[in-house]
């Protein structure tokens, strides 16, 4: 059988990646609670669209959140991000759950879940000694 | 008691009143600057401007050896992010919280976050009570839904309950009549006590057998109404 795997946000990364996995031949179904989101995804994406706020537990019942083999939560607010997070986790019993975070604030909260947490924040910084020590 | 109160505006402000008055220590963190200045001149209290999802703010602000914490902003996120913070961070043991969606009251209760307050869950529940009985009868839940207190007024004559005694009563094992108000004073009931017309009686129910016992008290009986 297929991975069914849902992405949650579908602004530039989410949209992104949600095409990338697709055309890996995985089940994708990429949520957005505003439906110009949309507009912007590239023409090879073979998944699923569904307009709707993901907080909304009839939406994520609809996405087919319990049979993912794995959640990814892009949305550009992290708090919202932590909520779904949670919900999938407890409520949804999703194996692994990916997260965006903008802040690093709140590591010490995300800790002790099945949570992988991406900083960008923190990518950046590692790539700029990346590449500096490259200059050296 | 030492109560940490996150976000909000007019409920804010009259929470940091109340608890003002009963001489609680208060640390109030708010992201509007404003509302900050608003609430600090008319409260004479230090607010801290900041926004109360985040971990360093509320460390700064003191957060971390209050009793209570109680979120209030209008973004249910945002008061899940604080409620987790406050448990899981600060180890504090009162968590509280508003939420927008009514929805979200059984969902914050899954995720382990237990006091949710939702003024449209609250109306809904007045507005059913209110509407369904006319007023004759009041109910209020506790523990979840679980347990009912009924405010039930004999209002009609031919009452069935009306001369029995409590120990003359049937399916008692469904509810309590816990106390009576008659002429303005309070009646504690034992099992000799005579049920009387205009009689205001307080039933301990559970919200399951709620229904049966209404239609038991508010019956009436063939001979009264051949009278």
């Amino acid at each position: 059988m297929k991975d069914h795997i849902v992405v949650i946000g579908a602004g530039k990364f989410g949209s992104y990646l949600a095409t990338s996995i697709s055309t890996l031949g995985s089940d994708v179904v990429l949520i957005d609670k505003n439906p110009e989101a949309f507009s912007t995804i590239a023409d090879s994406f073979v998944g699923i669209e569904l307009v709707g706020d993901a907080s909304d537990l009839s939406v994520l019942e609809e996405a087919q959140v319990s049979k993912a083999s794995q959640v990814v939560i892009v949305t550009k607010n992290d708090n919202t991000n932590i909520f779904l997070a949670n919900i999938c986790s407890t409520i949804f019993k999703v194996p692994k759950i990916f997260l965006m975070q903008n802040s690093n604030d709140k590591a010490g909260l995300l800790a002790g879940y099945n949570f992988n947490v991406i900083y960008p924040f923190n990518l950046s910084v590692k790539e700029y000694f990346n590449l500096s020590g490259d200059l050296e | 008691m030492k109560v940490l109160i996150t976000g909000g505006q007019n409920e804010a402000d009259f929470i940091i009143k109340m608890f003002k008055e009963a001489k609680h220590q208060l640390i109030v963190v708010n992201s509007d600057q404003k509302y900050c200045q608003y609430l600090s001149k008319e409260n004479h209290i230090k607010v801290y401007i900041g926004d109360p999802t985040q971990i360093s703010v509320l460390h700064d602000a003191g957060a971390m050896d209050c009793d209570l914490a109680i979120a209030l902003c209008p973004n249910d996120e945002d008061n899940f992010v604080i409620c987790q913070i406050s448990k899981k961070i600060f180890g504090i043991e009162k968590v509280v919280c508003t939420v927008s969606n009514p929805n979200n009251v059984d969902v914050f209760h899954k995720l382990g976050v237990n006091s949710v307050v939702s003024s449209t869950y609250l109306l809904l529940q007045t507005i059913k009570v209110e509407s369904s009985f006319e007023n004759v009868v009041k109910a209020l839940s506790f523990e979840q839904d679980k347990i009912a207190m009924l405010e039930i007024v004999l209002n009609k004559k031919n009452l069935a309950i009306i001369g029995k005694t409590l120990a003359q009563l049937e399916n008692t094992r469904l509810y309590n009549i816990s106390c009576i108000y008659r002429n303005a004073q309070v009646v504690i009931p034992s099992g000799n006590t005579e049920i009387k017309f205009g009689d205001k009686l307080f039933v301990i129910t559970t919200n399951a057998d709620k229904d049966e016992v209404i239609k038991y008290i508010q019956k009436t009986s063939k001979r009264a109404f051949n009278d």
